[in-house]
């Protein structure tokens, strides 16, 4: 299983952060933590999910 | 447009002269009063213990506010006042977001009082013109028209028969009638209501700049809790102020050059990062249409799901694309490098008085399109800014009308009302043109915009005792709380944005909390103590926006480089900093960012305290309608059921198996009613509150809130509940 803010998400093996990304999380103004590295956007395709990885996106939005 | 005409019918009631004095550190030092009824006006010092309790904005308009009424205050009475107040730093043009100013009045919907921020150029204007208020208290039998000239030292109170009431018209007519040439235009800046407000509980007050490059007239909304209803109410028709000579320096700050060096940095980040990040400049707020459709927090069908197949046709491009003017630097106050007070220019209206014409449209901004828009089941652009455009000049709150509007077509589609009570409307969801004709009706004081006008909390009423419905489903689906509708966002799926809404003072508007992400999505706060932490700092911080005249978007719409790698991003601590930094170059106060925090508390903890003396502030007032908490309806539970029958598992602890929907719509309540009952417990502690709701005497000692009369109101609280 693969851990994504905390929670378990199935169906993420193998998949890249990038795809991770363009499928659940569209907003703009997020930062992603890989295995608690921060990780730059450039690396999102290279990065590829495997068991018992734990990912953080954050999503900077507060609202208006 | 018979200027002259105008001109010659008003008749002057009272006029006042007064010296032009110099602000000093962000301060005029004196507010102005004006007796509507009986025509008095009359300058009033501000005091040391304002400023140190009440700093100003919001906590001006609260303090004059409780001084002039009392609890058997309502709306409609005489001494009920609006104040408009900037604050210190209103007005400061360094910086993105500083020419706000606070309405404050008793609020004809929860009864309680209402604040509202807004732009427009009437704030810094009324302040340099040497007032760091304007108290409006009684009620004329003719409509009247307020004028300050700023550069002369006048106040002047007229009655004014001719000029239009409807806010576009009317913001024309007066900049007109008051600028010296095209370009004086920028110099005079007005408020007005609309038609609408005089048949409502729902009406707002448009705040006016003029567009130098549009050449037009443009509104801003002090939106929510019906303050244009009681401005209507009182027979003000307008307020006047114009002032020739704004410049950077004229709050005569302490310090200029931290609040220029912080300003530079912030506009250079802006320029380098909002494409990126959320295209504030091309179409504002709008751009999280699609993003709240799909994480599934657009209110869709009257709060009933988050999202829909059909929100691709009012994404924030189609606006782009076909309506919302680009490239303008569309900004509400001078300096504002956010500039997200955008407008579709040459709109041509296609129903109603003003059809045919082609006018600006100001917005939409996220509310409009989610509230006018998906809440009502409606996914016609054109359709969500001509209803944008007619709420604003008439003056109705569009989120209030969102909400309304959508808890109507929920009742109508179940058969609560029907076409014989709407007088043939056919208000199902998506029926924009039902939409538009009840909100003409509004305007013309007709119908059954009168019964919708009353707001959804007046139309539970009417609905449960002349059409006989059943009080308990009109509480779950009408989404209101202490009167007021809720601004647009789904709460359904994260807690402690439930109490973002519920634990408010003012009722349920996004503007204390907005946790959604933090809780829901990212996951950061999931302890009861983390929310109460959450629902604790988030909204004394945004409250310190409205005690200084500041706008909240430039803090938390563009985020610094970096800013993932400070401890506590969701603060966006850099612009924390900058807000230290601005608040000491102007006041010279010499604050830190935890001062800051307690100047808030002060002003939240008095109008908590407000709110007691009028009736309300109490466990029972901060109850919320159970469609924010969760699914209502087997329909709305069977839109989702992978996900709550999920959480039965995982969460309630108990197998769905073999049970009906009716049962887990059932289990699923009885289990998120605990957890916001548990949630209030948590959140009250930490805001120093008793269980029921009420600010002890020692927290309030301890942030300074130890006024006699404010404590004498705490300690009856306190002794009731014993
Ligand atoms: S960010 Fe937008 S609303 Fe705020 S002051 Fe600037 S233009 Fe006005």
């Amino acid at each position: 299983m693969i851990t994504v803010n905390g929670r378990t998400m199935a169906g993420l093996e193998q998949k890249s952060i990038e795809e991770v990304i363009l499928l659940h999380y569209p907003y703009a103004k997020i930062y992603v933590k890989y295995n608690g590295r921060h990780v730059e956007p450039e690396e999102y395709p290279q990065l590829i999910l495997a068991q018992g990885d734990q990912l953080q996106v954050i999503h900077l939005m507060a609202g208006g | 447009m018979d200027i002259q005409k105008m001109r010659d019918s008003r008749v002057l009631i009272n006029e006042m002269n007064y010296s032009i004095e110099p602000i000093e550190r962000g301060y005029a030092n004196r507010t102005l009063y004006i007796n509507i009824g009986d025509g008095s006006i009359q300058e009033k010092p501000v005091t040391p213990l304002m400023k140190e309790k009440f700093v100003g904005g919001k906590g001006f308009g609260l303090y004059y506010l409780w001084d002039a009424v009392t609890p058997e205050t309502k709306w409609d009475s005489p001494e009920n006042e609006i104040i408009i107040a900037g604050g210190p730093i209103c007005g400061i043009t360094q910086y993105p977001g500083a020419g706000k100013a606070l309405v404050c009045t008793i609020s004809p919907l929860t009864g309680i009082p209402i604040d509202s921020n807004v732009g427009g150029y009437f704030g810094p204007l009324l302040k340099f013109s040497g007032w760091d208020a304007l108290e409006l208290q009684g009620k004329a039998d003719k409509d009247v028209i307020v004028f300050i000239d700023g550069n002369k030292g006048i106040v002047r109170i007229e009655e004014a028969p001719a000029e239009a009431v409807d806010g576009h018209v009317l913001g024309e007519q007066l900049t007109e009638m008051y600028a010296d040439s095209e370009e004086d235009k920028r110099n005079v800046a007005v408020v007005t209501a609309g038609t609408a407000a005089e048949h409502t509980h729902v009406g707002l007050l448009n705040f006016t700049f003029y567009d130098m490059r549009r050449q037009a007239v443009r509104l801003k909304q002090a939106g929510r809790g019906g303050i244009g209803s009681v401005f209507r109410n009182k027979r003000i028709k307008a307020l006047v102020v114009k002032y020739q000579g704004v410049k950077g320096d004229l709050n005569h700050p302490a310090d200029l050059k931290p609040i220029a060096a912080t300003g530079i940095k912030y506009h250079k980040n802006m320029c380098k990062l909002d494409s990126k990040q959320n295209n504030m400049r091309k179409i504002g707020t709008a751009n999280i249409i699609e993003v709240m459709d799909r994480y599934d927090l657009l209110p869709t069908h009257n709060f009933k799901f988050g999202g829909h197949p059909d929100v691709y046709k009012i994404e924030s491009k189609v606006f782009i694309e076909k309506y919302v003017t680009q490239g303008l630097p569309d900004g509400c106050w001078y300096g504002c490098s956010m500039a997200c007070a955008k407008a579709a220019d040459n709109f041509e209206l296609l129903t109603g008085p003003y059809k045919g014409d082609k006018v600006v449209v100001d917005g939409p901004e996220y509310e409009n399109a989610a509230g006018l828009g998906s809440n009502c089941g409606i996914f016609d652009p054109q359709a969500i800014l001509e209803l944008n455009f007619y709420c604003d000049t008439y003056a109705i709150d569009a989120i209030s009308f969102g909400t309304l509007t959508a808890f109507i077509m929920d009742c109508y589609t179940r058969g609560i009302i029907n076409a014989e009570i709407t007088g043939g409307l056919e208000l199902t969801f998506g029926n924009s043109l039902a939409a538009l004709e009840l909100l003409h009706q509004m305007s013309r004081g007709e119908g059954f915009g009168l019964i919708a006008g009353q707001g959804v909390s007046g139309m539970k009423r009417i609905f449960v005792k002349e059409y006989g419905a059943d009080p308990s489903v009109l509480q779950d689906i009408g989404m209101e709380q202490k009167g007021l509708e809720y601004s647009q966002y789904m709460p359904k799926e994260s807690l402690a944005q439930q109490g973002g809404y519920g634990l408010t003072n003012k009722g349920p508007q996004h503007d204390e909390a907005w946790l959604i992400f933090m809780d829901m999505v990212n996951n950061q706060i999931p302890t009861f103590e983390d929310k109460a932490e959450a629902l604790h700092y988030f909204p004394m911080f945004r409250t310190w926006f409205g005690l200084y005249g500041l706008c909240k978007l430039p803090w938390n719409d563009m985020t610094p480089e970096g800013n993932k790698f400070t401890d506590e991003p969701a603060k966006i601590p850099e612009h924390v900093d900058n807000y230290v930094a601005i608040c000491n170059g102007v006041t010279g106060k010499g604050l830190d960012k935890k001062e800051l925090i307690r100047e808030s508390e002060r002003v939240y903890n008095f109008q908590r305290l407000f709110n007691i003396r009028m009736g309300k502030g109490l466990r029972a007032n901060d109850a919320v309608p159970y469609r924010s908490l969760g699914p209502v309806t087997p329909e709305e539970y069977l839109s989702r059921q992978e996900r709550y029958d999920q959480q039965m598992i995982e969460i309630i602890g108990i197998s769905p198996e073999g049970k009906t929907v009716e049962e887990k719509v059932a289990i699923t309540r009885k289990h998120r009613e605990a957890q916001y009952e548990k949630l209030i417990d948590a959140v009250y502690a930490r805001r120093g509150w008793t269980p029921g709701g009420v600010p002890t005497i020692e927290h309030l000692k301890e942030i300074g809130m130890d006024l006699p009369y404010v404590l004498e109101v705490a300690q009856k609280a306190l002794n009731t509940a014993e």
